[in-house]
């Protein structure tokens, strides 16, 4: 769906809305602050409710959720710019999601650090090899036993 | 004074006549106060000794002084606490509340109970109950009409208006509650003189407060000092009964119980659990004066969003029965908790003999049966660290009462759980 | 670099095999490495899938679709993934409407992934690997839009005969302009909604200098305009009579 939806008006004993094609993008985040294993934070967009969130996470990705929890995190509007003008941080909604079926989850890290990288494209070992070389120049002699340079002698 | 002066003149004498002192000198004066006095940190001072003694002497003073006075004194410094619901709607409260309330929770009911609980999971013939010796027919039959009838004017007799959105337990079981609690309490009365000497409390109110753990103030001007968590818990039960004697213990107070509690790592704020500040109350039923200051049972109604009737449907099977149990913990742990420091005990005085209370949570159709003994009061830091007592909650799953109820008959009324809640309000006598 | 899943996909059941066909631009789209998802959501239509072919990270207590919130793990940590190109409105507009259906959520999948993904880059102030992708995915799904957009005016148009699903009217708002005015659906009708009657959709009578002066103002930019022009024109046949104008051969 794209943007400026209005959706029906809703009254007792009309049939449930279904959206088709949802335009609501939620992302996982990794939370600040310790969270049981069965909580999984995502922000939604300020629009979702906690009964589209729980609909959304179950027919799209399959996923049992028991409760939802939503706040709205106001982003700050403090910070100026060079012309002291107030700058806006957009404001989000954060849901907690607590899974059912006694699942747990833990965000994983997904900027782990990769070895042999530089085999493969010769442009990236010349570029290491260069940093090596630069570092190797930087070190100072390793005969002085760690003293340093001020050291006259 | 004396002592203050005779060290004056040994000194000035030693430093008179040098290092060595000769065998004139009169210590004689010395030897009748022989102890110099304590060396007592500053009361006033900004140090964490001052504090230790500042603490210690409160505590010496509040041993000294009488119940209501001690209270006051426990529950004046009002401060930021966690307000902890009985009936609630966070998932896993069981566990989070046992933690709380150091509680180990253990299914089944004790062994006073085992024997009929048994029969009823088990589903088996009890034509002859030993522990059942003092019933006889006339009078379970007496108990048996009293249930149907409540049952029946409540469901089919009694014409009710609409009930309060998401209150409608209230108005439909509720009446029926309070006529088989009441009815069941005159009738064994003739039974058991607790009973006759009992108060029955109709919505009555159960405040308690207690310091459980501590965390680490995360930002303001204490920032990274430790601070205490407080609870609170303010709870209207349906109905209690409050005997003039204490419930004899269910399990010796020394005894090993192999079920651990369970220990969370987060914060109370995770499973939602929000803080304000407002008085601190600690109330049993009735002010400390009443000669009926123990407990015997307690009534609890299911919370609406728990029903188990079409209406909703809840989202996981053991979802009922959790909140159930974690009503139960949290309701009795109030109780007793109450009723010790009515008696005077609170974290540092621990108390001397168990607490025991009993509570029978209820959506009309589903009976559950819970014991608690309260071992200990000590849940401070600092009176945890060498407290190896924990309390116990004893707990079976909702047993069904009747099978149903059709036009003027109830259908597949279940003896054996009546047989449980006579035993249950006859615990004690 | 990124693990390419052409082969695993076509080592799949002879269902998806036909499903292939009609997405016969596998390689070249947008499908990227994640066109597992896309074989999730058709399992769904397929009855029997190999269970080996899903993605199984772990096979404990603590899988979930929550997976489908992340990349391949083969992709953690690398520096670039590869992608091919956005979908175009002419591919979109070949496909079937399930089709369409069915790759919108596979976009909103990727959408949701890489969202996820950026959102973690900032946090651990790392650069988001190929951050391209977000304006491809976004790309594709306005296109599509647009496409489902098209087939419904259509058939609006052939069943109904109006070109706007929403019905609406011209109206003149205070300020003298006229507008197309959209309606909204109210549970009241309009004399009995206090904040509607607020809003006037005529213009009163101290407007109307307003009017004519906005009107004159508009006028006189169009002249202006058409005066350049014609100087403009005048300018160039004075430098470039037509008399010496000759055509190429």
């Amino acid at each position: 769906m794209s943007r400026r939806l209005i959706h029906p008006l809703y009254q007792f004993g009309n049939p449930q809305l279904r959206v088709f094609r949802p335009g609501w993008f939620l992302s996982l985040v990794r939370p600040g602050k310790e969270q049981p294993p069965d909580t999984v934070q995502f922000r939604v967009p300020l629009e979702m409710t906690k009964f589209d969130v729980r609909n959304y996470l179950q027919k799209i990705y399959n996923v049992p959720v028991v409760a939802v929890r939503t706040r709205i995190q106001f982003g700050s509007n403090k910070k100026r710019n060079h012309l002291n003008q107030r700058v806006k941080h957009p404001d989000y909604k954060v849901a907690y999601v607590q899974l059912g079926e006694g699942q747990t989850f833990e965000f994983p890290n997904l900027f782990p650090e990769k070895e042999g990288r530089s085999a493969e494209g010769s442009m990236e070992e010349i570029q290491e090899k260069f940093m090596e070389d630069e570092k190797q120049r930087q070190k100072s002699d390793p005969r002085r036993g760690g003293v340093t340079e001020w050291f006259g002698l | 004074m004396a002592a203050v002066m005779a060290r004056l003149s040994v000194r000035q004498l030693s430093c008179m006549r040098g290092p060595a002192l000769s065998a004139n000198v009169n210590t004689n004066i010395c030897d009748s106060t022989a102890k110099y006095p304590p060396i007592l940190p500053s009361p006033t001072a900004k140090s964490r000794s001052a504090k230790r003694r500042r603490v210690a002497e409160f505590f010496d003073e509040l041993r000294g002084l009488s119940v209501k006075d001690k209270l006051t004194s426990l529950t004046k410094f009002q401060r930021m606490k966690y307000v902890v619901y009985p009936q609630t709607f966070a998932l896993n409260a069981d566990r989070w509340y046992q933690h709380f309330t150091k509680t180990a929770y253990i299914s089944g009911l004790p062994n006073k109970y085992s024997k009929s609980s048994h029969s009823i999971q088990d589903a088996a013939e009890s034509g002859s109950q030993t522990t059942f010796s003092q019933i006889d027919d006339a009078l379970f039959g007496e108990i048996r009409t009293l249930i149907c009838d409540s049952l029946l004017q409540e469901n089919c007799q009694v014409i009710k208006g609409r009930a309060f959105l998401y209150r409608a337990l209230e108005h439909s079981i509720g009446p029926f509650l309070r006529n088989v609690a009441s009815g069941l309490a005159c009738i064994l009365a003739k039974q058991s003189p607790l009973l006759r000497s009992s108060t029955f409390d109709s919505d009555p109110q159960v405040n308690f407060y207690w310091i459980r753990g501590k965390r680490n103030i995360p930002c303001g001007h204490r920032r990274g000092r430790p601070e205490p968590l407080r609870f609170q818990i303010d709870d209207r039960p349906h109905s209690q009964l409050r005997i003039q004697q204490q419930l004899p213990e269910f399990v010796p107070l020394g005894s090993e119980v192999s079920v651990e509690v369970p220990v969370v790592q987060h914060l109370p704020d995770r499973l939602p659990l929000f803080r304000r500040q407002y008085e601190n109350s600690i109330y049993a039923g009735a002010k400390v004066d009443d000669p009926c200051c123990y407990g015997h049972t307690q009534f609890h109604l299911v919370p609406d969003h728990l029903r188990r009737d079409g209406v909703n449907k809840p989202k996981s099977g053991d979802h009922v029965e959790m909140a159930v149990r974690a009503n139960a913990i949290a309701s009795l742990f109030a109780w007793t908790g109450a009723q010790a420091m009515y008696q005077g005990f609170w974290s540092a005085e621990d108390v001397d003999k168990p607490f025991a209370s009993q509570a029978i949570i209820t959506d009309g159709q589903h009976f559950s049966f819970f014991c608690y003994q309260l071992n200990t009061l000590a849940l401070t830091d600092e009176a945890d660290a060498n407290n190896t007592r924990k309390n116990l909650c004893w707990g079976t799953e909702g047993l069904r009462l009747y099978e149903n109820i059709n036009g003027n008959q109830v259908i597949g009324l279940n003896d054996d759980v009546i047989r449980l809640l006579v035993q249950f309000l006859l615990n004690g006598a | 670099m990124a693990a390419t899943s052409a082969g695993r996909i076509a080592g799949l059941c002879r269902l998806f095999q036909r499903c292939v066909s009609s997405f016969t631009l596998q390689q070249a789209e947008y499908s990227s490495s994640r066109c597992i998802s896309l074989s999730n959501r058709l399992s769904s239509v397929c009855s029997a899938v190999a269970p080996a072919y899903y993605r199984l990270f772990h096979t404990s207590h603590s899988s979930s679709g929550l997976e489908e919130f992340f990349d391949l793990p083969e992709n953690w940590g690398e520096a670039t993934v590869k992608s091919g190109g956005p979908w175009t409105s002419k591919q979109l507009r070949a496909k079937s409407n399930e089709d369409l259906h069915k790759l919108w959520y596979v976009l909103l999948k990727e959408k949701n992934m890489l969202l996820t993904l950026e959102q973690e880059a900032k946090r651990q102030r790392v650069a988001m690997p190929s951050p391209e992708r977000l304006k491809k995915v976004e790309r594709s799904m306005v296109r599509l839009d647009t496409v489902v957009e098209e087939r419904e005016l259509s058939l609006r148009r052939l069943i109904t005969g109006h070109e706007k699903g929403r019905p609406g009217a011209w109206r003149r708002s205070v300020f003298g302009h006229a507008y197309w005015y959209r309606f909204r659906e109210h549970p009241i009708p309009w004399f009995m909604n206090t904040h509607y009657k607020r809003k006037r959709f005529f213009t009163p009578q101290f407007v109307e200098p307003h009017m004519r002066l906005s009107l004159e103002k508009h006028l006189r930019v169009k002249v202006r305009k058409t005066q350049l022009e014609r100087q403009q024109k005048k300018k160039l046949e004075e430098l470039f009579p037509k008399a010496t104008a000759h055509t190429h051969s």
